[in-house]
């Protein structure tokens, strides 16, 4: 056991900055122990205490931040003092916030060559900065939401005439060149084009592609107000051209919830007179494309990766490719068994929108009509921070509940009390729940959610009913988070795991049906 | 700094990027082993209202 | 790669916080922000004019400025809740108060009616800025039934959203005023701890053994991780909630107060001076205006009022809203117990 201690004197960093290292510290392979605490007496008493007793430690006092080590050897320490340095002088104050640049200008004398500008800066502003990139003939992804239809429109109209790229405004996720940008998972690089106006739908095709063998060669977003009628989906219509003429991809998929029809038209125009295969995935509807022989249509976001699959000629006999109706149902009767009489009820919480919209096109021809706070149906929206009514889905990520707020994929926060509210209710019988990993998404959902739903489901089963929980997990084996560890966490707490939301949606259907296909 | 030539496409080149808000997207681009330089955003005229309204009709 | 100090116009300009404009000249103009809101206590104590005092520690969302005595107080960003000794700002949560450019020892000035930091660093504007005065007390339309359901209801959410890392462990055990752990082996090593000292505290304060309290105190102030000790927050949590509890149930406060001073007493030298000032004002009642909500909503509040404002309060810090509620739970219960005691004669 080797020690040392870092005493940094008058230094006050934030809280979360203190916990973050000293986690960080702790988690290297050959720590036994780390701690990172302000020099108050009692600190210093437990620090001693525990085998700290070096002299700096006695002449420290309150105002001065103590970093204790111990490790199995003096490497292994070495490399544990270098990192906690680091960490500490990585938010030094202004010092080193100072040497980054302020503004874009500044940005480009540091980086003459650079091709991208990525933007998440507050709607208000965001117009401004995204402009500002386009006129110095920059490629954009522009993360931020909440700017107008009007400015969209100029800020695509100037891209189009300079040959650029405007991914967004509300663009979540894209992968350019094998690179992820916002949101987003490690996925194989292959011959599958996506446009997409849909983050979490882009991220889970990518996915379910990459589960099945395959790969993307580009996934373009389009931001998700491109096939408004004002906007007329002129980024999905210049992703398919460039998809067309991009050497690596063999087919296309776009992807959106349905457009109006004007824009439909449009976009299937640009689709049928493509020389690439294109599967129009409009989720939830059906598109006619008699006349398109080299489009086909896709209602869900797995079918799609189906489809693709075929085309490219890879037979498989995946759990995309072919869903066992039979073993889906004997999940749903084993996990009713125990329901209570009044148990009915299927509650979604999704981070991702269009897995709320597409759960919803699944659920009701098989549970019937199902509120949400973005409703497939008009006439059944609720407010999405109200209590839920009947079957109801939730898009965790809309608007109401990201002011001040992190994204449901980084922040549980909201989710878990969800969660909480929706099992306490007697009439809850499952509860469907979409998890996403990737890039910049949180690097542990599963230990976020696993305590919290062993906890509900015992209080269930303490108050005589029984809450079922299923999800479907967006990622890969070479995300971020260890998606083996992940899914391995929840299906031990006993949620059931489907390999897509379509899928997902329709065992949470069947489980509230209680093993039967017709509705109760 | 000069415009791009007009036939220049993204998905042909190497990504070099600026990122200007979140900092998590540009570890993110990071830890992909991507050019990134981060830009410390602040809001132009310090988030002065009137300023900025200011500024931007100067700049039309 | 420092362009940064090879310093174009527009680099000083963009520094100082305004676009480049032929209509702006290249002056040292400070970063402008404008003050929303006053805590009465920081009035109280600050100069209407000349030295205020100097930068001690500069975060993202806030600024900690030392006065003279050692008192602390804050300039902070608008998505940050007011407090007795905080200045709220218009600065957008988008925003690091990091990048602004205030140094640590930065001198802080009162001219006008405004706050000047460093040499043309940082200006704030107080003309309109409210004066906050956190409540003391309020009006409890709950029976107690629901207050009790409202206490579960916080722990709970404790328990599921709660942070870990500091005295948050030790939620799990309370049972009424005391807390109730056999096992200590899985605690961390501040909650074990804590966990015989907190017991020892509140039998002083049931048993209204004044005198004893400071020496207990003394075992507790400045323990545990944070740039404010987890033991800290908890006594700021207990402290806080009896004083409001005791006003709204209308018990006597001097006990209460006298229990406060004698743990406060003994503070100087044992903690940082931001969480020595906030033990200070929970002394007396007062605390950011996130736990007074959430004390209010106790008392008042259904079941999403008293969810939202305890996951607002978790949110404080890192280990610091859930260690807070730790000393409200005792707290509430504290006084909840004192009130069955009368009624039982």
């Amino acid at each position: 056991m080797v020690v040392r201690v870092i005493i940094k004197k008058d230094t006050f960093r934030d809280s979360i900055t203190l916990m973050k290292i000293s986690n960080q510290v702790s988690g290297i392979k050959g720590v036994s122990n780390a701690g990172v605490v302000m020099a108050t007496p009692l600190n210093k008493k437990l620090l001693k205490d525990v085998g700290f007793s070096e002299k700096e430690i006695e002449k420290t006092d309150q105002n001065d931040l103590v970093v204790a080590i111990e490790a199995d050897d003096q490497s292994t320490l070495d490399k544990a003092v270098k990192e906690a340095e680091e960490l500490l002088s990585s938010k030094e104050s202004s010092e080193k916030t100072r040497s980054n640049p302020r503004t874009l200008d500044s940005a480009l004398e540091q980086m003459k060559d650079a091709n991208l500008v990525t933007i998440s800066v507050p709607g208000r502003f965001a117009k401004r900065e995204a402009m500002k990139a386009l006129e110095k003939g920059l490629n954009v992804f522009l993360f931020s939401s909440n700017v107008s239809l009007d400015d969209e429109l100029e800020l695509k109209r100037m891209a189009m005439d300079k040959n650029l790229l405007m991914m967004g405004p509300d663009c979540g996720t894209a992968i350019i060149n094998g690179v992820v940008l916002g949101f987003g998972n490690k996925v194989r690089q292959g011959y599958v084009g996506l446009v997409s106006a849909s983050g979490t739908g882009l991220q889970e095709v990518s996915t379910l592609l990459n589960a099945e063998g395959l790969g993307v060669s580009q996934a373009i977003g389009t931001g998700g107000n491109d096939l408004s009628e004002k906007v007329g989906g002129m980024m999905m219509i210049e992703g398919i051209r460039r998809l067309e003429q991009d050497k690596k991809t063999r087919v296309i998929i776009i992807i959106s919830k349905p457009p109006n029809p004007k824009t439909t038209q449009r976009v299937l125009e640009m689709a049928t007179q493509c020389k690439k295969p294109v599967i129009v995935n409009f989720l939830g509807e059906r598109v006619d494309l008699k006349k398109a022989p080299n489009c086909t249509s896709a209602t869900t976001l797995e079918e799609a990766v189906r489809i693709a699959s075929k085309l490219i000629g890879k037979k498989s006999a995946t759990p995309i490719a072919a869903p066992n109706e039979e073993e889906m149902l004997q999940t749903a009767r084993s996990e009713s068994e125990r329901f209570s009489s009044i148990q009915k009820y299927v509650r979604g919480l999704f981070s991702g929108g269009t897995l709320c919209y597409e759960s919803q096109y699944i659920l009701k021809p098989l549970v019937g009509e199902v509120y949400s706070n973005a409703p497939v149906n008009q006439k059944y929206k609720i407010q999405g921070d109200g209590p839920s009514k009947e079957h109801t889905c939730i898009d965790m990520g809309s608007s109401e509940f990201v002011e001040g707020r992190l994204h449901p994929i980084i922040d549980f926060t909201l989710r878990k009390r969800r969660i909480i509210e929706e099992a306490k209710n007697p009439q809850t019988a499952v509860i469907l729940l979409d998890v996403v990993l990737g890039y910049a998404a949180h690097p542990n959902p599963a230990g976020e959610l696993v305590p919290l739903i062993i906890q509900a489901k015992n209080s269930a089963v303490e108050a005589g009913r029984f809450l079922s929980l299923v999800a479907s997990v967006v990622g890969t084996d070479k995300d971020p988070q260890d998606l083996q560890k992940q899914l391995v966490e929840l299906r031990k707490a006993g949620v059931v795991i489907m390999p897509s939301n379509a899928q997902a949606a329709k065992v949470a259907a069947l489980i509230a049906l209680r093993g039967s296909t017709r509705r109760v | 700094m000069t415009s791009k030539p007009k036939r220049s496409n993204l998905l042909e080149l190497k990504l070099k990027v600026i990122n200007i808000g979140i900092d998590t997207f540009s570890e993110a681009l990071k830890e992909q082993g991507v050019d990134v330089i981060h830009v410390d955003w602040i809001p132009p005229a310090g988030g002065d209202e009137k300023m900025l309204e200011l500024l931007d009709r100067l700049s039309k | 790669m420092s362009s940064v100090t090879s310093s174009s116009t527009e680099e000083i300009l963009a520094i100082k916080g305004y676009e480049s404009s032929p209509f702006l000249q290249a002056t040292s103009t400070p970063f402008l922000l404008r003050a929303t809101s006053i805590g009465l206590e920081a009035q109280k104590i600050i100069p209407n004019q000349g030295r205020v005092g100097r930068i001690q520690g500069v975060f993202k969302d806030s600024l900690n400025i030392i006065l003279p005595n050692d008192r602390v107080m804050s300039i902070v960003r608008s998505d940050i809740g007011r407090g007795p000794m905080s200045i709220v700002t218009n600065l957008q949560p988008a925003v690091s108060m990091l990048s602004i450019g205030v140094s640590i020892g930065d001198d802080v000035y009162r001219v006008g009616g405004s706050f000047a930091i460093g040499r043309d660093i940082l200006t704030v504007s107080t003309d309109g800025a409210e004066k906050y005065e956190p409540t003391t007390g309020f009006e409890t339309p709950l029976r107690f039934e629901d207050i009790k359901k409202n206490l579960v209801t916080m722990k709970e959410l404790a328990l599921t959203s709660g942070r870990n890392g500091g005295l948050g462990e030790l939620i799990e055990f309370i049972d009424r005023d005391t807390i109730d752990c056999y096992d200590d082996r899985k605690l961390n090593i501040f909650a074990r701890y804590a966990l015989p000292r907190i017991t020892e505290l509140v039998d002083e304060i049931k048993n209204g053994r004044v005198r004893r309290i400071g020496k207990v105190a003394k075992t507790l102030i400045g323990l545990g991780p944070g740039l404010t000790p987890s033991a800290d927050d908890f006594l700021s949590g207990l402290m806080i909630s009896r004083i409001l509890f005791a006003s709204s149930l209308h018990l006597k406060k001097g006990a209460i107060f006298n229990v406060n001073r004698e743990i406060i007493k003994i503070v100087r030298g044992r903690t940082t001076p931001l969480s020595q000032e906030d033990l200070l004002q929970a002394a007396e009642g007062k605390g950011s205006e996130l736990i007074t909500m959430l004390v209010e909503k106790l008392f008042t509040g259904d079941l999403r009022d008293v969810s939202s404002a305890t996951m607002r309060v978790i949110a404080i810090g890192e280990t610091s809203g859930t260690d807070i509620i730790l000393g409200i739970l005792l707290g509430a219960w504290l006084s909840l117990d004192e009130v069955y005691q009368k009624a039982d004669g």
